[in-house]
């Protein structure tokens, strides 16, 4: 059996993870390779800016993708067809826009390069295509624009 | 909303857009206009026609607009946007100094002062597309050349057509060069090596092709001196040449029915060769003189070749008959 580490949210729950799954978070591999494996095996590691709900979806997600690979640096250009993402994925993210944020955010925090690139295209998807009106429909924006 | 977001994730979801999202996003709200105009202020890539919409001057302005802002461009695409003015251009390329690849295809309104800062600031430059430029000339080329030679990919297809001086006939002259150039100052003369013909002459239709029109103009003036001298000879000598030339044409024409007149009647034929023979040693004296003025500017040329008097004087031409293309250029496709 794989070592288990004991992540806390920003609401005080404790969640026990394998560290198998808790390292395709660069923040927490980098907090390891520092602390070493058996300091941190006791102590309890807090995120203060990820809530529980969230963690539990970050946690599902790198449960499914911790055998894929990171994603490739973004540098060259990109096409369409890029903006895809699996089925699993588009699942996973059919949830409501403040909840995507705030994976993002959790992505971007604990340093989840996959995850980071799926909520950011899922967020892309949102705008692709539409007409300034409808941007502002979709993500509930006030009419507020004062042409430079 | 988008706002809330850290930049780095900011910049991973304007990189999933299309320039023409981005531009409908600017629209939405001040906020959404700050970080668009920030994207593009980073933006490594651009590609105009991914912005091209249903009309041409929303295009434009859009374009205009994206460009105005880009200041970290490692790639520009802009084939085909032919409103695209000089000084859009020069302002772009100049706050843009990492260009890598830069695409300006078929722009037409552009002139060759446009590619200034990128003789002067361009300095990571490796691919440049000029194809269908009519503007480039072969000054811009050249300096092109002397400047960027890190330089690894040059298109200038279908360039050239309408730039250099072309005739009706699609006969090109290159330019005139300084006569500081052609024999004083940069000029350097030396005895040719006689023992390595094919590099010599491959250095002396070098040498010709840079100089073509001193050569030809060269010649005409030597043609006008020897005239001016002597013209009435000069003018028999002209038409007697005229003659002969015109009769060796006709018999080359009519071939079959001279070579069956001459087999029939030998001796008139020898009467009118003869008789031919006789004008000419006749006129030889305006022939020579004829000849003199035709042939001396062609001996000059000729000199070069090395097959008439190289013992005379030695034989002008320089050790590098034209500034060289950068020797990394691989691919270089000039179609006219």
């Amino acid at each position: 059996m794989s070592k288990i580490i004991k992540l806390q949210t920003s609401d005080g729950e404790i969640f026990d993870v394998d560290v198998e799954v808790a390292t395709c978070s660069g923040l927490i591999k980098t907090m390891l390779e520092v602390l070493g494996m058996d300091e941190s095996d006791k102590e309890i590691v807090s995120l203060p800016n990820v809530s529980s709900a969230i963690l539990k979806k970050v946690l599902e997600w790198t449960k499914y993708h911790k055998d894929n690979a990171p994603p490739p640096e973004l540098d060259e250009p990109t096409d369409i067809s890029s903006l895809e993402i699996c089925s699993w994925d588009y699942n996973f993210l059919k949830v409501d826009q403040g909840t995507l944020f705030e994976i993002i955010l959790a992505a971007n925090y604990l340093d989840i390069k996959g995850l980071l690139v799926v909520t950011c295209k899922t967020v892309a998807n949102m705008i692709k295509g539409k007409s300034p009106e409808n941007i502002r429909k979709t993500f509930n924006i006030k009419s507020g624009f004062t042409p430079a | 909303m988008l706002e809330e977001l850290p930049w780095d994730t900011i910049e991973m979801i304007c990189h999933y857009l299309s320039l023409r999202d981005l531009s409908h996003l600017r629209l939405v709200s001040n906020s959404c206009r700050d970080i668009v105009i920030s994207y593009y202020s980073r933006m490594k890539f651009i590609q105009a026609s991914k912005l091209r919409s249903t009309s041409n001057r929303t295009f434009e302005k859009e374009l205009k607009f994206v460009l105005n802002h880009c200041g970290n461009l490692r790639v520009a695409i802009l084939s085909g946007c032919n409103f695209l003015s000089d000084d859009v251009v020069i302002s772009v390329l100049s706050r843009n100094p990492n260009l890598r690849v830069l695409d300006l295809s078929n722009c037409s309104r552009l002139k060759s002062a446009a590619l200034q800062p990128l003789v002067n600031k361009l300095q990571n430059l490796k691919k440049l597309y000029l194809s269908k430029c009519s503007w480039v000339t072969p000054g811009v080329i050249e300096c092109i050349a002397m400047k960027r030679r890190e330089l690894e990919v040059l298109d200038l297809s279908s360039c050239m057509s309408s730039s250099a001086t072309k005739t009706d006939n699609g006969i090109e002259f290159s330019p005139l060069r300084s006569l500081n150039d052609f024999l004083l100052e940069s000029g350097r003369f030396q005895v040719p090596n006689l023992k390595d013909f094919e590099k010599w002459g491959k250095m002396v239709v070098q040498n010709l092709l840079y100089y073509q029109t001193n050569y030809f103009i060269l010649g005409l003036v030597i043609f006008t001196i020897v005239g001016v001298i002597h013209p009435t000879q000069m003018f028999v000598g002209l038409i007697s040449f005229a003659l002969v030339v015109a009769g060796f044409s006709h018999a080359s024409d009519a071939h079959s029915q001279i070579t069956s007149f001459k087999q029939s009647h030998p001796l008139i034929c020898l009467a009118i060769f003869l008789a031919v023979l006789y004008l000419l040693f006749q006129f030889v004296g305006s022939l020579l003189v004829f000849l003199l003025g035709i042939l001396l500017p062609i001996a000059d040329v000729n000199n070069g070749f090395g097959k008439i008097s190289t013992s005379v004087r030695p034989v002008i031409r320089r050790k590098e008959p034209a500034p060289s293309l950068p020797n990394k250029i691989l691919k270089m496709t000039i179609k006219t």
